[in-house]
């Protein structure tokens, strides 16, 4: 799970302007969805990035493989629809192979590395931060405050399935996982334990005299030297689209 | 300060949590609302704070009637602070929730700076300005609940069940505390000792209504009308057996 504590602290180490954390993590995202169906090999040398920012901001690896492990039956699912639709052999390296799992392969590297580049941005950038950056872009600040009370929402939900699900372990010590038969109990009780405390939250925030016109979102000042960084990475990503076709 | 005249509520599921109940309160009084489980104490503070509005009879806080029009008044000068602390703690520091508000009225930072470090002193928790609020203990977060509330400068406290979960020091600390504001204080709890301490008048609520509204220490005396409330002495009255 990302920590908002992790995420604050490791800001506070390295300063990077949100917007051009922001910028530079869409344009990536988008180059690598850009590419081919069967683009395994070209797609490489643009895992550099997120690894560099990993190193850099030493971030924890547990949390980004967590990330990924979550993500990836989905892609997998999604994937493995590519080797009932694709029945062709193409040349890969000095091999033919069937085209689905080159395709199926290059969707799980898509995948990592767009995971990859957001789970970086949420590590270093605090979500408030954030906010100030898409409010800088314009975005309709209602569309930005109901982005921070969902990202809210999603850690108050978390806290109460883990609740749930440490009730459930302590009462059924014998099961390795919750049974299929009680799952509609627990998630109906979930969802209007955290409906209730989400309701609580809000009514706080009203007495605290919270409006969506009025919330408080800081923008920090682009300089010109940040500037200058975001322009010459979305560059290199871009260049590089543009070569390796 | 505070009127309160024939006020009725009933949750939608019908259940008649507040009937008929009627009180008032003095400028700088320091009130302790008493009952067992389900008696009506946290549904009448939400009363008192607009949270819920009620089915018939009218609230007066500071000369204003309490309806759509008002409550934005109202709440700036009546502050609240909730039963679970972590419910009232949802920005990424101690700092942040305690400028929330003060944000909200878009103050400037020099203005925040200064009254947000006015509250954390208040409340002894200057320290923890800098740390998320939900790594904090229990007692540290009872105390930072009330600085994000004393921030906004209230003339009333509503405070509900403000020592539950607290350790000793704890505990200690937020009766010192609660002893030292000026504000005038309502305040909901089973901890009867701490009613004993802090509140000169008590309320006994009992099924929504008021049974008793007088002096504390007549009330928290009286053993059998407490144990017919499902209460009992404070344990500070409560012989050695």
């Amino acid at each position: 799970m990302i920590d908002a504590h992790t995420s604050s602290t490791q800001t506070q180490r390295h300063d990077v302007h949100p917007l051009s954390m922001l910028i530079i993590t869409f344009t990536y995202i988008f180059v690598v969805a850009s590419f081919h169906s069967y683009a395994f090999i070209e797609m490489m040398p643009l895992s550099l990035y997120p690894i560099t920012m990993i190193v850099f901001y030493r971030l924890s690896v547990r949390h980004i493989k967590n990330v990924l492990l979550a993500s990836l039956p989905f892609i997998i699912v999604i994937g493995g629809s590519q080797l009932f639709f694709i029945n062709e052999r193409i040349s890969f390296l000095h091999w033919h192979i069937e085209a689905g799992w080159l395709a199926l392969a290059t969707l799980v590297v898509k995948n990592t590395l767009a995971i990859l580049a957001a789970t970086v941005l949420l590590l270093t950038t605090p979500i408030e931060q954030l906010a100030g950056a898409l409010l800088s872009l314009r975005i309709p600040r209602f569309l930005v405050v109901q982005l921070l009370l969902t990202y809210r929402y999603i850690f108050l939900f978390l806290e109460e399935a883990k609740r749930l699900r440490q009730a459930y372990m302590l009462r059924a010590p014998h099961h390795r996982a919750i049974q299929l038969s009680v799952w509609g109990s627990l998630v109906g009780h979930l969802l209007l334990r955290t409906f209730e405390r989400a309701e609580r939250v809000y009514e706080a925030m009203t007495l605290r005299r919270f409006s969506i016109q009025r919330m408080h979102i800081k923008i920090k000042r682009w300089t010109m030297k940040e500037m200058i960084y975001t322009y010459v990475t979305v560059m290199l990503f871009i260049v590089y689209r543009l070569v390796v076709i | 300060m505070i009127h309160v005249s024939n006020i009725y509520y009933s949750y939608s599921d019908g259940h008649e949590a507040i009937r008929n109940i009627s009180f008032s309160v003095q400028d700088g009084e320091c009130i302790g609302i008493i009952g067992a489980n389900g008696a009506g104490k946290s549904t009448l503070l939400k009363l008192l704070v607009g949270l819920y509005t009620p089915q018939s009879g009218c609230i007066v806080i500071d000369n204003m009637r309490m309806s759509k029009q008002t409550l934005r008044h109202i709440r700036r000068i009546v502050g609240f602070t909730f039963q679970q602390a972590d419910d009232q703690l949802f920005m990424p520091t101690v700092y942040d929730d305690v400028a929330f508000a003060l944000r909200n009225d878009d103050m400037n930072e020099n203005e925040v700076k200064q009254q947000v470090t006015n509250a954390l002193k208040t409340v002894g928790a200057v320290h923890l300005a800098d740390r998320p609020p939900y790594r904090l203990s229990e007692g540290e977060k009872r105390l930072v609940t009330l600085a994000t509330v004393l921030a906004m400068e209230p003339k009333i406290l509503l405070m509900d069940e403000p020592t539950a979960a607290l350790d000793p020091k704890a505990r200690r600390t937020l009766i010192h505390l609660v002893q030292s504001l000026p504000h005038t204080k309502i305040v909901t709890t089973h901890d009867l000792d701490f009613v004993f301490e802090c509140c000169e008048r008590t309320i006994v609520l009992a099924n929504g209504t008021i049974v008793y509204d007088g002096p504390t220490e007549d009330v928290l005396t009286n053993e059998p009308f407490l144990r017919e409330h499902h209460l009992e002495l404070p344990l500070m009255l409560q012989g050695r057996k």
